[in-house]
């Protein structure tokens, strides 16, 4: 064969293959869209038949195991997914029949399992699925997930920690805010604060950690879980911490408290020698708290020349109430910038008190009708 | 005689072999992109929509909508960005010195109270803001008033300015939102707070949809051929030029007509480039240099295949043509502006590997394309006629091997890569249902691949000349017909409603692009005439 033919070959052997291919690929195009749609509407079919028959024995309260099985049938997989799907939507005793009748079936004591599954995927569905019951058994499981090699895993170990309520997991979770696998401090927060109010001694303590994440992670949820008791960690720790962050995130903390006892610190807070972004978090919670030494400090920060210390001030004197509407309107009575800011804040000042009235105006009116509704009609006419 | 063999049989070796590393890249990129996918969709059931729904740490998203004459539909899109599913954010329409009712349609239907003309003036803008307005109602809308300044940049830097929450969400006045759109695009944030600075979502063209009370509620194809090619196109652009760029965290575009961005970066960055017509590009170009010049090498740029916004797209040949021309432009200057980046080691993937690809193939890629195809053309009409029309020199040089592996490396591995592109979208996100419009969508990419691709190629030509000879242009107008979102179904039609020239950001596939038709020069305008407002491009 000449080096010319031989090229030929090649060459029209190559077309073939593309035409081939190209072939392939839209006969796979028309399986997968046959696939997928015959695949739905069975699947439809099953579910709309099965869903409102479980969702109907669900409703009644307590959970008959034996009818469930009864009417689950042959389609156990698909009951099962319909039940894993019914758990976070359903609360009391519902919930937990729905759980035991998944506890008995095996299906907990399957994702239990596959917690430990090589597959990734197996092992963030077991973590999901086992945070959805709510089982405090399986808090090991989800610690051990929270060394996981993939990042993951161990995002979706430590949401199903939050949902399982469990406090002392707590420490467990600040533990993963550190090192290189550090999951993200939004994450583990909004896990801690799942849990509830019963974290509030793990979060002191927590405050005393090295990682700068975990003490942060700490002073944000000390404030949101409202417990006074922490207002007096919180004032050291704005004073104090050596990062600068985790102390706007106490000064923040302490304006969410609105205890009057942190005041002073809050007042301090705002020196000038003070890093802006403490700054701007002691005047935002002054805003909170208010008082008389909070309006002369936040009148003094509002004209600062640093814009974003004058706006977060302006911003707290229109939430103190009519003192803080006369320091406003002292602001505005100038030309300079400082003037302008005040009037915009005026004006906010303005549309948030009509619609105050207009929002009270609205409760009177169906108020009202509430009341004429409750009115018998024989009463009316007589 | 034989020099010119030799040189053509030079040039014939180069087209193939550039076809062929332009082809195979856009390969790997459409493997990554379906592993992406893939893995996505096995995800979906623990993603935890939920959760990040009801964190209370979650970022506030200040959604951006820049409108310049959008009267059609504007209301009805502020009402169902209203409904989308996120804890905290709040809607700025920017009102770019509309000459329609756009403002007082927005006064009527929110009951709009003035505020204050004061504005902190972070970014510098053109056109001075006129006036501020909020709802009186507490709904979390907006309405900046301002004086035209000659480009969209100018309206979003206005509306930045405005803007008070974390993340800035640039939203084109004209596109629809999936409800849990801010719930998907906001995870990466939640998720590695540290690093992610920017995230773009899937955009796809809207025409042929049905639209009910602003979703989109069932996915067709569109009436016009122009419009269908475009929803393959968007299908393999997004796949290959984002998806695939994004797992290998080298995203270089993210769409003007949906993205996020960290708020504090924008007004450090001093937010989008007023000068230039791919300004959303260019701020992820300048996102790239500025960070990695500082030395910062851990940020991310992530790009979310779900796909959560649906816009409209050109439905006819002068519309496309120009916008793609704009697009070439575009492109043209963010490359020009960021050249220190190529092939400069100090930038890493992004100055070895994607500003030379988007220069290469994207950029001068059209001159190739063309070159080879006229080549062809060339060496077929002297084989055929033997030298009749002054090709005797060329006579008998068509080299059939080359000819047939031409065709199978620029005709054969493109359609591979389109129907490819289908594949992928059939076997992850299945959005359509319907047999008919897989089967004009097949059509479509036979179309494109022989008629339509060639086509572009001359405008994204033609547009490059236009920059490299500083040519005059201005943005046109693209007749739409806005979405009739009532209580009832409503398609998107491609037809023109008479009487509205209405204004909208294009989207850009693969080269920079931009945002929209905007109407240049009813304000002072500092935009250099060569690229920024006043360009006319017909």
């Amino acid at each position: 064969m000449t080096q010319a033919g031989f090229s030929y070959n090649v060459l029209i052997v190559t077309l073939i293959v593309i035409g081939v291919v190209l072939v392939g690929l839209v006969v796979s195009i028309g399986l997968g869209h046959f696939g997928r749609n015959y695949k739905a509407v069975r699947r439809e079919a099953r579910m709309a038949t099965l869903r409102p028959q479980m969702l109907n024995l669900v409703s009644e309260g307590e959970i008959d195991h034996a009818e469930l099985d009864l009417l689950v049938g042959e389609n156990s997989k698909l009951a099962e997914e319909i039940a894993w799907q019914l758990l976070p939507k359903v609360r009391g005793s519902v919930r937990d029949s729905l759980v035991n009748w998944l506890k008995s079936g095996g299906a907990v004591a399957r994702e239990d399992a596959a917690t430990r599954s090589r597959w990734a995927i197996n092992r963030l569905r077991a973590a999901e699925r086992l945070g959805r019951t709510g089982l405090v058994d399986h808090d090991e499981r989800l610690l051990a997930l929270l060394h996981d090699h993939k990042h993951e895993v161990r995002v979706v170990a430590a949401r199903a920690l939050g949902k399982l309520g469990n406090p002392n997991a707590v420490p467990a979770l600040l533990d993963s805010l550190e090192g290189k696998k550090a999951l993200p401090a939004t994450l583990v927060a909004m896990a801690i604060l799942h849990i509830g109010p019963g974290v509030t001694e793990h979060l002191v303590r927590g405050m005393s950690r090295r990682s700068f994440r975990a003490r942060l992670v700490c002073a944000e949820l000390l404030g949101l879980l409202g417990d006074p008791k922490a207002v007096r960690l919180l004032s050291h720790v704005t004073l104090n911490d050596v990062n600068t962050e985790v102390r706007a995130r106490a000064a923040k903390s302490l304006g969410r408290l609105s205890s009057p006892g942190s005041v002073e610190t809050l007042l301090r807070s705002t020196a000038p020698n003070q890093p802006q972004v403490l700054r701007i978090a002691a005047v935002r919670a002054l805003g909170q708290i208010g008082g008389r030494d909070a309006l002369a400090t936040l009148h003094a920060c509002a004209q600062n020349t640093t814009a974003e210390l004058s706006i977060a001030s302006m911003q707290s004197l229109s939430e103190l109430g009519e003192e803080g509407r006369s320091a406003l309107v002292l602001l505005a009575s100038g030309s300079d910038v400082f003037a302008l800011r005040a009037r915009d804040w005026l004006a906010r000042l303005d549309l948030r008190q009509q619609q105050i009235q207009l929002s009270r105006a609205a409760r009177r009116r169906s108020r009202a009708q509430r009341s004429r509704s409750l009115v018998p009609r024989g009463a009316v006419q007589q | 005689m034989n020099y010119v063999l030799t040189w053509m049989n030079i040039f014939q070796f180069f087209i193939l072999v550039y076809f062929l590393v332009l082809n195979s890249t856009y390969l790997v990129l459409l493997v990554r992109a379906a592993r992406e996918f893939y893995r996505y969709m096995r995800r979906i059931d623990v993603a935890g929509d939920d959760d990040v729904f009801a964190n209370p740490m979650a970022p506030s998203v200040s959604i951006v909508v820049p409108a310049y004459n959008e009267e059609v539909g504007i209301v009805e899109n502020v009402h169902s960005m209203l409904c989308l599913s996120y804890p905290s954010f709040e809607i700025v329409i920017v009102d770019d010195g509309s000459t329609d009712t756009t403002f007082e349609k927005l006064r009527d239907a929110f009951d709009l109270v003035e505020m204050s003309s004061y504005v902190e003036p972070r970014i510098v803008l053109n056109g001075f803001i006129e006036s501020v307005h909020t709802a009186r109602d507490g709904s979390p809308v907006r309405v900046v008033r301002k004086v035209n300044g000659g480009s969209r940049a100018d309206a979003i830097n206005a509306g930045i300015n405005v803007a008070e929450m974390d993340l800035c969400c640039m939203v084109d006045a004209d596109s629809l939102l999936e409800t849990k759109a801010l719930l998907h695009v906001v995870k990466p944030f939640i998720n590695d707070p540290e690093h992610v600075v920017a995230t773009g979502g899937v955009v796809r063209p809207a025409n042929g949809c049905e639209v009910r009370r602003g979703e989109i509620v069932s996915v067709g194809m569109p009436k016009t051929w122009w419009a269908r090619v475009q929803v393959v196109e968007y299908l393999r652009s997004f796949l290959l030029g984002r998806s695939g760029w994004s797992s290998f965290n080298a995203l270089f575009i993210i769409s003007g007509a949906f993205g996020l961005f960290r708020r504090d970066k924008l007004l450090e960055l001093g937010g989008f480039d007023r000068d230039c017509m791919g300004e959303d590009a260019e701020l992820v170009a300048r996102m790239h240099h500025t960070l990695r010049k500082s030395g910062d090498r851990k940020y991310r740029m992530v790009f979310v295949p779900e796909p959560v916004c649906w816009t409209e797209v050109p439905g006819d040949r002068q519309v496309l043509s120009r916008q793609r021309r704009r697009w070439s432009r575009g492109l043209a200057e963010v490359l020009w502006k960021h050249r220190a980046m190529f092939f400069n080691p100090r930038y890493g993937r992004i100055g070895m590997v994607v500003v030379p690809y988007y220069f290469f193939f994207e950029l001068i890629g059209p001159f190739v394309e063309l070159a080879g195809l006229a080549l062809m053309a060339m060496l077929v009409t002297a084989q055929l006629t033997h030298g009749v029309f002054g090709l005797d020199a060329l006579d008998g040089s068509l080299n059939v091997p080359f000819a047939i592996a031409y065709v199978g490396v620029a005709f054969g591995y493109g359609y591979i890569l389109s129907i490819s592109a289908l594949v992928v979208e059939e076997f992850s996100f299945h959005r359509m249902n319907r047999w008919r419009d897989l089967f004009v969508c097949i059509v479509a990419v036979l179309i494109e691949q022989a008629g339509l691709r060639q086509l572009h190629a001359v405008w994204r030509a033609h547009g490059l000349l236009q920059w490299m000879t500083r040519r005059k242009s201005t943005w046109g107008a693209m007749p739409r017909t806005g979405y009739a979102i009532s209580a009832g179904t409503t398609q998107l039609n491609p037809l023109p409603v008479p009487n509205t020239t209405n204004t909208k950001s294009d989207e850009m596939i693969d080269g920079p692009t931009k945002g929209a038709d905007w109407v240049a020069g009813q304000a002072k305008s500092s935009v250099p005439a060569a690229q920024g407002a006043a360009m006319s491009d017909d």
